[in-house]
């Protein structure tokens, strides 16, 4: 009765170790599929992460390019309010220049400080023609040497168009 | 404080200006030139003055404007040389600010671009 005993203590002693022995191995086959589950879909959702951004500075640079046409238009619409004397209606169009410029430098992260200064410096010019408007306003004259007034709104919309060309050019990079 | 900061401003300007690191612009006003920062604009300006005893006489001022284009600050030569730097010898600030307007209003112009012009011209033309 006893060898019966030890043979069968001798057996399951070989099968436990064996046991033991796949336990450990299936744990480390496991745990090594998981880490590279996990690494797998790190790097999916950073892709994802990623090709959101993209999408989102994409999306912004054209919104930007909308917004500036649409204020290159303001100001072109300003030269022609100059030529025709309708001095009444400006000063708020002016300030609807200089507000949505404003909104542009501060929404648009894709501008370049120097793109950034030279519509700070639009802003200042129109800053300075409405103070000129409404003083004449006040005074209920036109406003002097409208022919300047005309030359300095000309050159703010040619700075708006060279920012726009810039920013359509980063377009196809 | 804030007083020494904008002479400390102004002289800083007026030496950039100097080295050409500072872009200058005409404005609507033909004695007014501007220039930008991302958050500010920044003008010089000419203007006349009747003097202590009628006589006619310029002065210079600086103003600092935010970036709706509201001035946040003004000062003038006179303002820098009798109530913000009173040590100061007599006429530096008038000297300083006319210097940074003469050349603002260089830079605004292309005042020295049209002298390097003319005499790339002349010597071509000799």
């Amino acid at each position: 009765m006893v060898p019966v005993l030890e043979t069968t203590k001798q057996f399951a002693k070989e099968w436990g170790n064996i046991a033991s022995l796949a336990g450990v191995l299936i744990s480390i086959v496991g745990f090594t599929l998981t880490l590279i589950g996990v690494i797998k879909s790190r790097s999916a959702a950073e892709s994802a992460k990623s090709s959101a951004a993209e999408v989102r500075q994409k999306l912004a640079i054209k919104t930007s390019l909308v917004d500036l046409t649409r204020v290159a238009s303001e100001v072109e619409e300003l030269k022609l309010f100059h030529r025709a004397n309708v001095w009444d209606a400006l000063p708020s169009r002016y300030t609807s220049v200089r507000r949505n410029l404003l909104v542009i430098k501060e929404t648009y992260a894709n501008l370049s400080r120097k793109q950034k200064t030279d519509i700070q410096g639009v802003i200042g010019q129109f800053s300075s023609i409405e103070q000129i408007v409404e003083k004449a306003l006040a005074s209920r004259q036109d406003p002097p040497d409208v022919p300047t007034l005309n030359r300095i709104a000309a050159e703010q919309g040619d700075k708006i168009n060279a920012i726009l060309v810039s920013i359509q050019q980063t377009i196809g990079e | 404080m804030t007083e020494q900061k904008l002479w400390e401003l102004i002289k800083k300007i007026c030496h950039q200006t100097q080295e050409g690191k500072i872009t200058w612009d005409a404005t609507v006003s033909k004695n007014r030139f501007q220039t930008a920062f991302p958050k500010f604009t920044v003008e010089i300006g000419e203007y006349e003055t009747s003097g202590q005893y009628g006589e006619e006489s310029m002065d210079y001022r600086l103003t600092i404007n935010d970036e709706s284009g509201k001035a946040l600050e003004s000062i003038s030569d006179v303002d820098v040389q009798t109530k913000i730097t009173p040590t100061l010898p007599p006429g530096r600030a008038f000297a300083t600010m006319r210097d940074l307007y003469n050349n603002a209003r260089r830079r605004a112009l292309g005042v020295d671009a049209a002298i390097d012009a003319l005499l790339s011209s002349l010597e071509e033309d000799s």
